[in-house]
């Protein structure tokens, strides 16, 4: 199932930029202009499994409506331009999951979204991407019942892959999120990795190496 | 050393050196009178002796022979008599040997043929007047000892009550001086307070001595310098919070733009979301440029002191302003209306147009569709006696009057600061970035004009340029 996200921002542009970036990512966003807007949508819907906030907003503010929303149990990330000590204490002791000021890496955003996500909640056993079955609690990946057998890198390569399906990450982003961020490999490493999951899996069309940038994982489904 | 303990000990030192000069002099005025009253004894006894003397020399016939003056003296003689004849000792009865009389230096005594010397013998002080009688010489002796003792005495007794004068005055002494500085100390701590930052912190010294008047000063001073790091602090945080503002205002348009460049880099897009994401890059690529050149425009304008200066038609300037704000109100649904102008002013044409536009801008902002907003000359005639300046005396403002949202009174002062917005949450809704009025106020101060803004929520903003109205040349 997709997972709904709450974006509360009075600034167009960027909620929406927001928006189009989890869509592809495979979520749900769901976009207030203000404070009150979200607010009173609550009682009706409330099921979010993410919000983030912007802290200036006409009517009321992030950490206005941050109060609102704690009843419900739906982990919030604070978005703003505030970039003050004081605001992101404010918005941290106040129970908040992170605190991201603009302007931000998109992939940072998602990657702490993601984060956030599975501390919060069960992970998800189990992803499906272009026909492929990835058992992350037992490490396994099958097609159509066939099991496909990964060395462990290739595995974490293929998941993160996954999780970011339909964009694109960098090599330096897949091998500090891959082996890790002190891993001080090569970016031909990513490469060797990347060649060999798509030969074991078929996958040479999906798997795009995009110019200058890195590998995206691509399934319209 | 302290200053109490300074004045003490110099208050102290003068004390006793003016009972030492005190105790001096009297004491010397006492030796002298008891020296005085020793020799009024010694003169009298002398005259007696003398006299006796002769009368006895008398009784015996004119000549007196050695055993009478030895019978006469062992009959008449006292303690404190000599008598000399012709070398020869005859009465005696002082301590005094004839040697010690006659190795002693006499001194004629004061208008008569006595003579007088003091001779010490064995420690006594002995006072002697040598006079002539009978034939011989008499001496009237008076011990001294009596008075050296009294004023021995003398002297002691007044050390001692100098001494007790010492031992109660210097105490006392410190602890009036004590008492008088104490109000240096509470200012000396009040300066300490405010050395340490409490800069509200005055000194309670009263009084008109110069402690008081130096309190006084003091405080003045505090004043001032309260007075100076408010300022300070005030321009300071003016400072910091356009920074914030500033780096908001940046941050916004930034955000957006390198988030949509991020998207269309690494995330798959549809034909439509790519052109949106483009829309957005560019629409808020003007917003930054609209931004750079506002903060451009207004610091040019911070600088500008002088300018060139037309002379410009008031129904002129409304009119182009009202032109160029219509496309953007008719698209909001909002009316624009000229009203009544008249006169003109001395200015340059481009800011003052740029400045009308920027209210009308505010007060279309302010207004919701189907509203209409109004500018009009108005004339205050004031009362002027001299009837030749009545023209230039005459008020006249520029009044641009809309009946949206209005502002809420304690927001009014603020209004004209940089990225000031009554809104709080800066909405970019109404698409500004705060700086408008500030171009107004900074275009309006160079030119002399006065601004008032008189608003009432929810029943709209009227904004007064006050100038002083020249009627047109026509």
């Amino acid at each position: 199932m997709a997972k709904r996200i709450l974006i509360a921002e009075d600034d167009d542009a960027i909620a929406r930029m927001i928006a189009m970036n989890l869509r592809a990512a495979g979520m749900e966003p769901v976009i207030f202009p203000d404070g009150e807007a979200a607010a009173q949508s609550l009682p009706a819907d409330h099921a979010y499994d993410l919000a983030l906030l912007d802290i200036m907003m006409p009517k009321k503010d992030g950490f206005a409506l941050f109060a609102d929303i704690q009843p419900y149990g739906i982990p919030v990330i604070f978005l703003t331009a505030k970039d003050d000590l004081e605001s992101k204490i404010t918005g941290l002791q106040g129970g908040a999951e992170d605190y991201i000021v603009k302007p931000f890496e998109v992939l940072e955003l998602l990657v702490r979204m993601e984060k956030v996500m599975s501390r919060n909640q069960k992970p998800a056993d189990t992803l499906q991407v272009c026909g492929l079955e990835v058992r992350l609690a037992e490490h396994r990946v099958l097609r159509g019942g066939q099991e496909i057998t990964l060395k462990p890198m290739e595995f974490e390569l293929l998941v993160v892959l996954a999780k970011h399906k339909n964009t694109a990450i960098s090599r330096e982003d897949l091998l500090s999120l891959v082996w890790g961020a002190n891993y001080y490999g090569e970016t031909r490493t990513v490469d060797v990795h990347i060649g060999q999951l798509r030969k074991k899996l078929g996958l040479q069309a999906q798997i795009v190496t995009v110019p200058k940038i890195g590998y995206r994982l691509e399934d319209d489904t | 050393m302290k200053l109490r303990t300074k004045i003490t000990l110099i208050a102290a030192a003068v004390i006793l050196l003016a009972a030492a000069v005190s105790d001096g002099i009297i004491w010397m005025i006492c030796r002298r009178t008891l020296l005085q009253e020793a020799e009024q004894n010694v003169i009298h006894r002398l005259a007696v002796q003398r006299a006796e003397l002769e009368r006895y020399t008398e009784q015996i016939g004119g000549t007196v022979t050695l055993p009478e003056l030895t019978y006469y003296f062992k009959t008449r003689g006292d303690d404190y008599t000599v008598f000399v004849w012709n070398g020869t000792v005859v009465y005696n009865q002082t301590a005094l040997e004839l040697e010690d009389l006659r190795s002693a230096e006499f001194l004629p005594y004061a208008y008569s043929t006595n003579e007088i010397a003091q001779i010490r013998k064995n420690g006594a002080e002995m006072l002697v007047l040598k006079g002539s009688a009978g034939g011989g010489v008499l001496y009237a002796v008076e011990d001294l000892r009596p008075v050296t003792h009294r004023l021995t005495m003398l002297a002691f007794g007044m050390l001692t009550i100098s001494a007790c004068i010492a031992v109660l005055t210097i105490p006392l002494l410190y602890l009036l001086t004590r008492r008088t500085l104490r109000p240096l100390g509470k200012l000396s701590d009040s300066a300490k307070l405010i050395a340490a930052g409490a800069y509200d912190e005055r000194a309670a010294v009263t009084g008109t001595d110069e402690i008081g008047m130096l309190a006084q000063d003091f405080n003045t001073m505090a004043d001032a310098v309260q007075e100076r790091i408010r300022a300070l602090a005030e321009s300071e945080e003016r400072k910091s919070m356009f920074m914030a503002d500033f780096s908001h205002e940046l941050k916004t348009p930034l955000t957006a733009i390198s988030g949509y460049a991020q998207t269309m880099r690494t995330v798959r897009l549809s034909e439509e979301d790519q052109a949106e994401a483009l829309g957005y890059i560019y629409s808020e690529s003007k917003r930054l440029d609209r931004l750079a050149k506002k903060m451009m425009r207004l610091m040019e304008l911070e600088r500008t002191e002088r300018l060139e200066t037309e002379d410009i038609d008031i129904s002129a300037l409304i009119s182009a302003a009202c032109e160029t704000c219509r496309p953007a109100a008719e698209k909001k649904g909002i009316t624009l209306e000229q009203g009544d102008c008249t006169g003109s002013l001395r200015g340059d044409f481009d800011l003052l147009h740029d400045a009308l536009c920027n209210l009308i801008d505010n007060a279309c902002k302010a207004s919701n569709a189907g509203q209409t907003v109004r500018l009009y000359t108005e004339i205050t005639r004031e009362t002027n006696d001299n009837p030749n300046i009545t023209a230039l005396s005459e008020d006249c403002a520029i009044v641009v009057e809309d009946a949206g949202c209005g502002i809420p009174e304690h927001e009014i002062r603020n209004l004209a600061e940089p990225f000031y917005m009554v809104d709080k949450s800066r909405s970019r809704r109404s698409g500004g970035a705060g700086l408008g009025l500030s171009l107004v106020a900074q275009i309006i101060r160079i030119h002399g004009i006065r601004m008032d803004i008189e608003s009432e929520p929810d029943h709209g903003t009227r904004i007064k340029l006050h100038f002083v109205y020249t009627p047109l040349n026509t």
